[in-house]
């Protein structure tokens, strides 16, 4: 129970941040976006970050006292953690206000300093992780795997929305979100291995990783079936129109939540008697 | 290997659910108790502090200080005026709280609706003793005597004042009373045999022993107190040698271990005898002057026994006999504490006899931090005014009719002229902790009428007609001995009881209330009196002079004091035997049907089909019934095992954790396998203790087979509990 | 000089009786499935080829550098000048964080009050010259607390076999070590 707000909070929030990156990345490079659209997607970030941010907070023993998780900064991830996504939450909405005519510039801007903001909150997530005390997470992968969340959810996600609204084609998505599957696949395996002839708990945490089901249907719906989506059109330089986009998103969201809460659920902590 | 991981891993929210149902009664607790209290005693409305004793079937019979905060006791520890209990409580000592105030306690009368249904209905005491006095002045009607009215007492509650159960009955007439006693009667035999009757050294005068041998016992978990005196022993230079089939965490601490051969203790004592004897390394003068017989028993011995004999019988080379003999006979002084679970064979008793003369060829007897340590009841020089009750006029039967304790269930459908159609069942769970518990439980279906006095709804409760709430020791006055060291300890009444709970005594009153309320003249107990009065009226001159007290005002401030004179059993030689010497040769145990001297007794043998014997020996967070059910302890444990040896599990492809059925002739049970190497190929180890919600008792696979001795001290044999054949396979 | 206060765990003595963690309990009456000192079975060949039964007794390692504290997002925890670690309940939110952070498994959640709880080391006992409940209890005197800055550590381990890698985090839990016994066995 306490893992599944973490999986929500967790996945949903780098879908965010992803989200937001994209959508700043697609006017920095010169593509035109409708205000209409813009607030549209913007808006629907901003919920997505608020709906995660509630989510998170239902994880705690006393979510009313989450404010005091501020304090502290100069030791604890999770209090930086907090901090990001507060400060991301305001860049969300101070950037949703520059939707307007001639505020492009501004908006650029806004959305340069909310992209960081969102990628450190994102790699400040991660390092909660980074613990000795969980040996299978004691190294980059937390930080890796969620930064991968947010490349692999954010751009489809945006491409589906615009494509829906028909603003613009997007003529590489599939070849992006191709290349963002391939990493995803490459660093499980790396990270897999590494734990597998690593320590007793190392092992025995990629032990439970095989051994559960829900590690074989992320294969399949996370990556095979989009895998085998994206491959198709991007072979066939075809566009993807707004339903194959969003069954693809749908499917690689249902990955990143398997894959989220196997990363809670198959760790093995260092113990007394391991 | 994944199914381990598996069972092993640690998942990452500790989230963990709140043990401790209530049991199915029908009521809620009172007492909401609030975790990481703060408070400081100046903070809390009155604070007391009173002294308890801990009146379970223990050697440590602690001495307790109990911290009251409110009426509601708040902490326990051991009181630090006893040298014994050193200020420290065992794991059962520290969970008291939770043995009073658990929500699992029975604190009204009840009435069950249909035995064994779980419909209990809570009644009042009056309808409790009505119903009780009717179906007594019945019985007495249709069958012209008390007789099928049967008592099956025991140790739950050691505390004096609770003869007062044995008492109840004695007032009503003459009645059916399971006699002897399960745990320790072979060894009480053989001791009496051969010193008159059991006197152990104080267990503080341990420390001086140069040479102290643990005879299949296990102090570590069973008397913890002791156990730091044998590491004190150890720091002043006494070697310590642990004797058990089982290296159990007493023997992981000794300086030498050896794993005898289960039931051949006494096949070693003799080829040590025969080392002793061939070298010469007896104590001639002690023997001539204290012992009777000792030219027969070296005649036996040396006709009879062989180091190589032994060796082969007890599985330990005859280099390690030969040596343990030598180290033995040469310290000075060198001790033996003989363990009850040692005596629980068929050869149990000969087997003490033959540990005890090698005591007494070695003239360790009568000496500081010598001896061959069992028990003593010295110290229980109490008046028994809670027991002591004559029947009334004109009461039918004669006498008292006894039956076999160790043999309840089989004793209770046997009896006949008249039969037994009543229990009444108080300090003892024969449905747990009885063999044979399937003949026990069709004990039960016949009768007509049960009554239990207890705490917790167990599994004897559970076949019962009416439960009688009773107190603990907080909730009540009384005074309590030890069978093992030397100190009297005050137990004060603590709290004011909870709910309707009554001590024994009080139930007896009640009882006899209502009996002469509706027959006059039926019952002989007192009506009312005063508990405080009764525990003074427990207490005579002779035993203030043994604690050196002057009066019950000078014991009671006191609290807890220890006997100022003969605490080195058998220093003076006063030996209680017919010849009042010790005596190798007995013609005592030659009337009960022994040899006369401590001969060797073969071993049960193992039947083929069932390859194991199956130890069952006391768990460390339970007295035999108690403790384990209390949420408290089931938060460290809360699930029986079965213990195999590494060797066996690879034979058969177990691996830890899987379900293990042990069965034989008898029944069965199903438990976890926990593999280790602690124990020797052809045992298995299952401990004794009731597991609240589980459906677990290794009983059902125990058979009533009598030890060889117990019957002129307690009146019946003991039962060879380890002497029980089992075969295993994977579940 | 400052104290720098840690557990002494004798293995030699301890013979795993478990009166330790409920003289724990029953001092400060805390909830049932909570358990702040914990007895453990050790590995039976960890420090012999023979097998024997050897018990480790561990609360909270009052760590020099503690993760718990290090990890937590509310300044939940303070680390005494003596060394003592404590978790301040009301200051808690159950966030878990500490949990995941301890090598040891020391924090634990308890659901009534989705609040974390964990060893104290009993200061208010040490601050009034008298040891912690769990020393005090112990029939064997095989625990105590140390003050590793003017108690020589000679013949003391820092580690170990199944306790977590103590550098970690700097735990000032001292161990002794059960010394072997001769064992004469009938297995082969």
């Amino acid at each position: 129970m306490g893992e599944l707000s973490l999986v929500l909070f967790t996945v949903i929030s780098q879908l965010a941040v992803g989200a937001f990156v994209t959508l700043w990345m697609l006017e920095a490079l010169g593509k035109k976006i409708s205000i209409e659209t813009g607030k549209m997607l913007t808006i629907s970030i901003l919920g997505i970050t608020a709906i995660g941010l509630v989510i998170s907070l239902t994880h705690l023993g006393h979510p009313f006292k989450a404010y005091m998780a501020l304090t502290n900064v100069g030791n604890s991830w999770l209090s930086r953690e907090v901090i990001m996504f507060s400060l991301f939450f305001a860049a969300i909405l101070i950037y949703f206000l520059q939707w307007k005519d001639g505020m492009q510039n501004t908006r650029k801007l806004i959305g340069l300093v909310g992209a960081i903001i969102g990628t450190v909150g994102v790699i400040f997530s991660g390092m909660i992780y980074v613990l000795p005390a969980m040996p299978a997470w004691n190294n980059f992968s937390p930080v890796i795997f969620f930064l991968i969340t947010a490349l692999l959810l954010g751009p489809v996600y945006v491409s589906s929305v615009l494509v829906w609204r028909k603003e613009m084609q997007l003529p590489n998505i599939a070849v992006l979100a191709l290349v963002a599957i391939i990493i995803s696949i490459l660093a499980s395996l790396l990270h897999l291995s590494t734990i597998s002839s690593g320590s007793i708990a190392q092992s025995m945490t990629a032990t439970n990783m095989l051994a559960s089901s829900v590690f074989w249907l992320r294969i399949v719906i996370g990556w095979v079936i989009p895998l085998a989506i994206f491959a198709h059109y991007a072979y066939h330089k075809q566009q993807m129109n707004a339903s194959i986009l969003v069954t693809a998103f749908v499917m690689l969201l249902a990955g990143e939540f398997m894959a989220r809460e196997l990363f809670y659920s198959t760790v093995v902590a260092l113990q007394i008697g391991l | 290997m994944s199914e381990q991981w598996k069972i092993s891993r640690r998942s990452f929210v500790k989230g963990t659910a709140a043990a401790g149902a209530l049991a199915g009664v029908g009521y809620t607790t009172d007492f909401g108790f609030k975790g990481l209290k703060e408070v400081s005693a100046e903070n809390a409305g009155v604070t007391e502090v009173f002294r308890n004793a801990c009146p379970r079937n223990c050697y440590d019979t602690c001495a307790i200080l109990t911290t009251v905060e409110d009426g509601v006791i708040t902490r326990v520890s051991g009181n630090p005026d006893n040298s014994y209990t050193r200020g420290k409580l065992c794991v059962k000592g520290n969970s008291y709280t939770r043995t009073v105030y658990s929500p699992d306690r029975i604190l009204y009368p009840m009435r069950q609706k249909g035995r064994g249904t779980g419909n209990w209905e809570r009644i009042s005491w009056d309808e409790a003793f009505t119903e009780i006095a009717e179906n007594i002045l019945k019985i007495k009607e249709t069958y012209g005597s008390t007789l099928p009215i049967c008592l099956d007492k025991y140790s739950g509650n050691f505390d004096v004042m609770h003869y007062g159960i044995e008492g109840t009955l004695s007032s009503i007439g003459y009645t059916t009373r399971a006699t002897g006693t399960p745990c320790w009667p072979a060894g009480i035999d053989a001791q009496t045999f051969d010193f008159g009757t059991i006197v152990n050294n104080d267990p503080e005068d341990m420390v001086n022993s140069k040479f102290l041998i643990l005879w299949g016992v296990n102090p570590a978990w069973c008397s913890v107190h002791s156990m730091y005196l044998i590491e004190e022993a150890k720091k002043r230079g006494c070697k310590i040698v642990a004797i058990d089939p089982i290296l159990t965490a007493t023997a992981s601490k000794a300086d030498m271990y050896i794993q005898i051969k289960p039931s051949t203790d006494g096949a070693l004592a003799l080829g040590m005898a025969r080392y002793i004897l061939d070298n010469e390394l007896y104590d001639g003068d002690w023997m001539a002057q204290n012992s009777k017989g000792y030219e027969e028993f070296f005649g036996y011995v040396k006709n009879n026994i062989t180091v190589e004999w032994a060796a082969e019988k007890t599985g330990i080379p005859v280099a390690v006999i030969e040596q343990l003999a030598y180290e033995y006979a040469t310290a000075e002084p060198a001790n033996i504490w003989i363990g009850y679970g040692m005596q629980r064979h068929t050869n149990g008793g000969t087997n003490v006899r033959a540990i005890d003369a090698l005591a007494a060829i070695t003239g360790n007897i009568g000496k500081t931090g010598g001896g061959a340590q069992y028990a003593q009841l010295e110290t229980w020089a109490f008046n028994y005014h809670a027991m002591i009750f004559n029947p009334p006029e004109g009461s039918q039967g004669g006498a008292d009719r006894p039956i076999n304790m160790n043999n309840f269930g089989a004793d209770v459908l046997a009896a006949n002229d008249p039969p037994i159609k009543m229990m009444w069942l108080a300090c003892r769970n024969p449905i747990a902790q009885d063999p044979e518990t399937s003949v026990v439980k069709k004990a039960f279906e016949a009768m007509d009428f049960i009554v239990t006095a207890d705490l917790y709804m167990n599994e004897t409760v559970k076949l019962s007609d009416i439960v009688l709430p009773v107190t603990t020791p907080f909730e009540s006055p009384g005074l309590n001995a030890s069978y093992w060291h030397y100190w009297l300890n005050i137990n004060e009444q603590a709290v004011k009881p909870l709910g309707e709970t009554k001590n024994d005594v009080e139930i007896a009153m009640g009882l006899s209330a209502k009996l002469n309320e509706l027959s006059p003249g039926s019952c002989t107990y007192p009506t009312s009196g005063d508990l405080d009065e009764w525990v003074e009226k427990e207490c005579n001159s002779g035993l203030y002079k043994m604690f050196g007290v002057k009066d019950y005002k000078e014991l009671k401030q006191k609290g807890t004091v220890k006997a100022v004179s003969n605490l080195v059993a058998w220093e003076k030689g006063d030996f209680r035997t017919p010849s009042g010497k010790y005596e190798f040769y007995s013609e005592e145990a030659e009337s009960y049907g022994h040899h006369p001297l401590p001969v060797y007794v073969e071993e049960m043998a193992t039947p083929k089909e069932y390859p194991f014997r199956c130890f069952t020996p006391h768990w460390k967070l339970n007295i035999h019934s108690q403790f384990q059910n209390l949420d408290w302890m089931e938060a460290i444990n809360n699930k029986p095992f079965i213990e195999i040896h590494p060797k066996v599990a690879e034979r058969m492809d177990i691996k830890n954790g899987d379900s293990i059925k042990m069965y034989n002739d008898l029944g069965y049970i199903v438990v976890p396998a926990k593999i280790t190497g602690t124990i020797s190929e052809d045992i298995v180890v299952v401990y004794e203790a009731w597991y609240k919600d589980k459906n677990f008792n290794v009983n059902y696979t125990t058979k009533a087979i009598p030890a060889d001795m117990g019957a002129k001290a307690t009146g019946m044999p003991g039962i060879a509990f380890h002497d029980n054949f089992v075969n295993i396979v994977k579940a | 000089m400052a104290k720098k206060l840690g557990f002494l765990v004798n293995s030699d003595r301890c013979v795993g009786c478990h009166s330790c963690e409920m003289a724990c309990k029953n001092y400060h009456q805390y909830d049932a499935e909570i358990r702040w000192r914990k007895v453990y079975a050790v590995n039976e060949v960890a420090h012999s080829s023979v097998p024997v039964r050897q018990y480790l007794s561990l609360a909270c390692n009052h760590c020099e550098d503690p993760a718990c504290m290090k990890a937590c997002p509310v300044r939940a925890y303070e680390k005494r000048e003596d060394g003592i670690v404590i978790h301040h309940h009301d200051r808690c939110i159950g966030c878990k964080m500490c949990i995941m952070a301890c090598p040891y498994n020391v924090p634990e959640f308890n659901p009534k009050y989705k609040k974390v709880e964990k060893c104290h080391m009993c200061y208010e006992r040490i601050d009034k010259g008298e040891k912690p409940a769990c020393v005090a209890g112990c029939p064997m005197d095989a625990i105590d607390v140390i003050d590793l800055n003017s108690t020589s550590e000679f013949g003391l381990d820092k580690e170990y076999v199944g306790f977590p890698d103590s550098t970690i985090t700097n735990s000032t839990t001292r161990f002794i070590k059960p010394s072997g016994l001769l064992q004469v066995r009938r297995d082969k």
